[in-house]
């Protein structure tokens, strides 16, 4: 699976098979804290994703 | 996941929405908090203070939809690689939307960026913080208001900030419209972000494709509000709704904090006029500094 974390601009690449929310558990990210898309599609936490995918990881945190 | 109001794909999962669903819901919250506060008065003029991130441009998108009279602007802080890519994405939206942006730089108001002004020792936001109030307030007097693009959780984080150090005096002055003390060389500040949170905010901004900028500012992870919203967010996953909760309980005490606060007197900045606390206001006392 492709993971790109758009705050950083990098992307990841990891063998993963699951929920959203077990992806981001793996990737110790706080689910508040982002939005998971696939394909530009919106994902909630409970979709399943594969090893196929392509899934980039959107940062809401902001400001100082 | 299904939408908690029809049958098809949510996108989100508190409250568990679809696309059209969670639309409409930000669409009524912005429109709510408009009309109960009355932050957006038939015929007034607002000035949208704009940075190119989501919140901001979110902001402008749906004040120029539901209220029509708004212009913009941005202040250019002087943040080396960060604030020049996020004016663009300011200056794309109002070209292509038809609004007026208008951008001032610290420097010609100053004298000097915030990037050379601040040294190791120093708290970047707070200055910044400090010097854009001066600088919005400066530039929007011809305005009725402006308005911000803060969501529920800047302010759920300043509300504990406050407490956290005894800030009391200004602990009253948050809400939708806030502030305590009306002045005419104060420009009305309005929240309409104020109960949405900044999760919600930047979906709406994803799902209508609007092209924002989602970096941090580089000097935002030093800053006691980063410690803050990191405390408040780890809280919030654990106990869902925690900063609604937090929000309603400050909105609840507001009016009795008002009270308490009314009798502070005003001043004037014995510098530039600009009213303020003390004998004079804070952007003076940080430029007498430099």
């Amino acid at each position: 699976m492709k993971v790109f974390i758009e705050q950083t601009k990098k992307e990841k690449k990891l063998a993963f098979n699951g929920k959203v929310s077990s992806l981001l558990n793996r990737l110790e990210i706080n689910p508040v804290t982002v939005i998971v898309t696939r394909n530009k599609v919106v994902l909630t936490q409970d979709q399943h994703i594969s090893d196929k995918d392509e899934i980039r990881i959107i940062s809401v945190v902001s400001g100082g | 996941m299904l939408c908690s109001k029809c049958s098809s794909l949510a996108v989100i999962d508190g409250p568990v929405l679809c696309k059209g669903h969670f639309m409409k819901y930000v669409e009524d919250n912005i429109k709510h908090t408009l009309a109960a506060y009355g932050l957006a008065k038939k015929g007034e003029k607002i000035a949208v203070a704009v940075s190119g991130g989501k919140d901001s441009l979110v902001l402008l998108s749906l004040l120029k939809k539901l209220h029509g009279n708004v212009e913009a602007i941005a202040i250019d802080e002087g943040i080396s690689g960060y604030r020049e890519k996020t004016l663009i994405k300011a200056k794309n939206f109002c070209r292509k939307n038809h609004i007026m942006l208008r951008i001032y730089k610290f420097k010609d108001l100053f004298g000097f960026s915030l990037d050379s002004r601040v040294t190791e020792k120093d708290k970047p936001c707070s200055i910044c913080g400090t010097l854009r109030r001066y600088a919005l307030n400066k530039y929007a007097h011809s305005f009725d208001k402006v308005a911000t693009g803060h969501n529920m959780d800047d302010e759920a984080q300043a509300i504990l900030m406050n407490i956290l150090r005894f800030n009391w005096s200004a602990i009253p002055q948050g809400g939708p419209s806030p502030g305590i003390v009306r002045d005419e060389a104060f420009v009305p500040r309005i929240k309409p972000l104020y109960f949405l949170a900044e999760k919600e905010v930047a979906l709406y901004a994803v799902l209508t494709g609007l092209d924002v900028s989602f970096a941090e500012c580089p000097n935002a992870k030093l800053s006691y509000r980063a410690y803050v919203r990191d405390m408040l967010n780890e809280y919030e996953f654990k106990n869902p709704g925690a900063k609604k909760k937090l929000i309603g309980f400050y909105l609840s005490l507001q009016p009795k904090l008002n009270s308490s606060s009314s009798s502070l007197p005003l001043k004037h900045c014995l510098s530039c006029n600009m009213p303020c606390k003390g004998d004079y206001c804070g952007a003076c006392m940080l430029m007498a500094v430099n």
